[in-house]
């Protein structure tokens, strides 16, 4: 264990680098674009302005308020909004973050519950109905998009038979959940099932399955044992970036479903030139990548035991 | 009685447009306990698609048809969970890389205890010194801790060690060697083969030997069957089979051997042409395009498998004499 927990500290240090070129690009590019965050269609007056931009320091050379932006940020302070007035970005992504992990695990944990089962099951039974027609299904997941799904759902869910709220957010409470959950976990466990499959497929066609057969054990076994741990790894590669996207694509279930979560603010940040929100999104973003790489990376470690820690 | 008596087995391969590959063609042969049964043939000749057939191993789209009986028990058409009973307990099977036979996930002490547990019923524990001692039987040194290893952790030559210290600890009556030393040097190759020996005369073992090697063939066979396009092409005992071969493709695998003691300043002899394309099989002998002894009823009748000798067996239809490679060499 001591060589994992080494690997890892120094794969985190290695992330400092990768979050220091994150930050500074998406600092530089976001000033680069033109317009800023007080242009409005009327033009505020020079002086308001210029009092505006002292008090967020826009007024300062633009090295410096990176270096203080920098500064900030090891102290874990995104700075104010300039946008929604009078709240921190800190605040902001408090806000919003929970929700999007409020849809977000729902949606992963039945892409791995339903999605793996039923990639494997369509291993087993190749080219049988129970292949077909669950490998069918996923296609129709992939690809029919969620702003298709969504409103689908909403339709006949919530007009149609009122079982749940077509819409809107009431923190803590499951039913509001559970409609934007489905519509962001659809498609990932068509994925999840159409990769474990897949990698079943190969697996069940090396040579050392065949090995495990020649030994007489009962097919349990040789799928249970001999089978699954290494048809998992393609799985674990896709999980961490599914992850990943889960948790940070659901701007446009956000959008259909109204939900407070944080894609808004990232969007409405990005419209209004609102620099720290952007940025605190992007550098909470660019946190998660690294973080489930790595996670993934161990992961993958664990369960081949080629891999080495070094 | 033999060991194991194959009748007039076949094996067909559905193929995704609709077509059929047919790997062996109705062959029939028997292997006698404490005998080593080489069998040689080039890619493609079915050699291993027999045994894989006979061990229930086909890959999905494979049939096996015709009749193999082990120790009076019909091995084909048998349900799978009769089968596992003589797999890995009565039959054992090794492959050709040990490295992607062994699984690289499992440890070696797991691999082969599992089999212990599953047909001898022992606890772990009980298993474990099994385990230990095949290995050492194997000439595997350091062997308890060798157990908690991954087949990474072995070398080339240890790694066969291990599959056939596994495939040992039942103490099959028959092993099944796909060609298993064909991915070693060729020193490791006589240690394994030398182990194979070892265990045989230990244990009364009858071993399968599948390879296209002829110098392996020569030193370990006691009979030998020559295969090609998924027929028997010739079948004699190891020494008749070298001295006094009568098949054309019998004589152009011979000649195709380099020797040492040949100086030749010309190219090494070959057999002209293609294996045969096994989904579009000839209706004469699979030999013929390639033959030079080659006659017309070749192309469309099949020569039956006829003695030549005693205990010699050959499936062609010229009636003189061979030789016309050795010129070559």
């Amino acid at each position: 264990m001591g060589a994992l927990a080494r690997y890892t500290a120094r794969r985190l240090l290695g992330a400092i680098p990768t979050m220091l070129v994150i930050i500074t690009l998406s600092f530089f590019l976001l000033r680069a674009a033109p317009g800023g965050p007080f242009d409005m269609q009327r033009a505020l007056p020079p002086q308001v302005k210029l009092n505006l931009e002292r008090m967020y320091h826009l007024n300062l050379p633009l090295w410096q308020q990176y270096l203080d932006y920098l500064g900030n940020i090891l102290r874990g302070n995104f700075g104010p909004s300039f946008v929604y007035r009078g709240t921190t970005v800190n605040q902001l992504i408090g806000q919003g973050f929970p929700v999007d992990i409020a849809i977000g695990l729902p949606a992963l944990l039945g892409a791995l519950l339903l999605g793996i089962p039923l990639g494997i099951i369509s291993a087993l039974k190749q080219n049988s109905w129970l292949d077909y027609f669950p490998m069918a299904l996923a296609m129709v997941g992939i690809s029919i998009p969620t702003f298709v799904v969504a409103p689908v759902l909403i339709l006949v869910l919530a007009v149609m038979l009122h079982w749940l709220p077509a819409g809107g957010w009431s923190a803590g409470d499951p039913l509001y959940m559970i409609l934007p959950a489905v519509s962001l976990g659809l498609p990932l466990i068509a994925y999840a099932a159409r990769v474990m499959r897949g990698s079943m497929i190969e697996v069940l066609n090396s040579p050392y399955i065949r090995t495990a057969r020649a030994k007489g054990l009962p097919e349990r076994t040789v799928i249970l044992r001999h089978a699954l741990r290494p048809a998992m790894l393609p799985m674990v590669s896709f999980l961490g970036p599914a992850v990943v996207n889960t948790i940070t694509g659901s701007i446009v279930v956000e959008e259909i479903f109204g939900l407070p979560g944080i894609g808004r603010f990232f969007v409405d940040g990005a419209m209004n030139r609102d620099y720290t929100l952007v940025m605190g999104v992007t550098v909470l973003y660019g946190l998660l990548i690294v973080l489930f790489n790595l996670i993934a990376d161990v992961l993958y470690g664990i369960l081949d035991p080629r891999v080495r820690f070094q | 009685m033999a060991l194991l008596e194959v009748r007039n087995l076949s094996v067909r391969f559905a193929t995704v447009d609709g077509g059929t590959v047919c790997a062996v063609n109705d062959i029939s042969l028997s292997v006698d306990r404490g005998k080593v049964l080489g069998i040689v043939g080039e890619s493609g000749s079915g050699k291993s698609q027999t045994w894989l057939g006979v061990m229930g191993l086909l890959a999905r789209n494979g049939r096996a048809a015709g009749s193999a009986c082990f120790d009076g028990r019909e091995l084909l058409g048998l349900s799978h969970a009769a089968l596992n009973h003589l797999r890995g307990a009565r039959m054992g099977m090794i492959f050709q890389d040990p490295m992607t036979a062994l699984n690289p996930f499992l440890s070696v002490g797991r691999q082969m205890t599992e089999v212990l547990q599953r047909h001898r019923g022992m606890g772990r524990r009980e298993a474990e010194r099994e385990a230990i001692a095949a290995l050492e039987m194997v000439h595997i040194t350091d062997a308890p801790k060798r157990l908690g290893m991954h087949p990474h952790e072995f070398s080339g030559g240890m790694r066969q060690r291990v599959m056939i210290a596994m495939t040992m600890l039942t103490r099959p009556d028959v092993l099944i060697c796909d060609e298993p030393t064909t991915f070693l040097d060729v020193t490791v190759q006589r240690q394994i083969l030398a182990l194979l020996d070892e265990l045989r005369q230990r244990f009364n073992t009858a071993i399968v030997f599948i390879t296209h090697d002829l110098g392996v063939i020569a030193e370990i066979a006691d009979r030998v069957i020559v295969m090609y396009g998924g027929r028997v092409m010739e079948q004699a005992d190891v020494h008749t089979l070298f001295a006094n071969y009568r098949h054309p493709y019998t004589e152009g695998l011979l000649r195709s051997v380099p020797r040492p003691d040949v100086t030749s300043h010309g190219a090494l002899a070959t057999i002209a042409g293609n294996p045969p394309d096994l989904a579009h099989l000839p209706a004469g002998c699979p030999f013929a395009p390639r033959c030079v002894y080659r006659e017309p009823r070749c192309d469309t009748q099949m020569p039956d498998l006829l003695d030549v000798g005693p205990d010699h067996w050959r499936a062609c239809h010229h009636v003189g004499a061979l030789g016309k490679l050795q010129a070559v060499a």
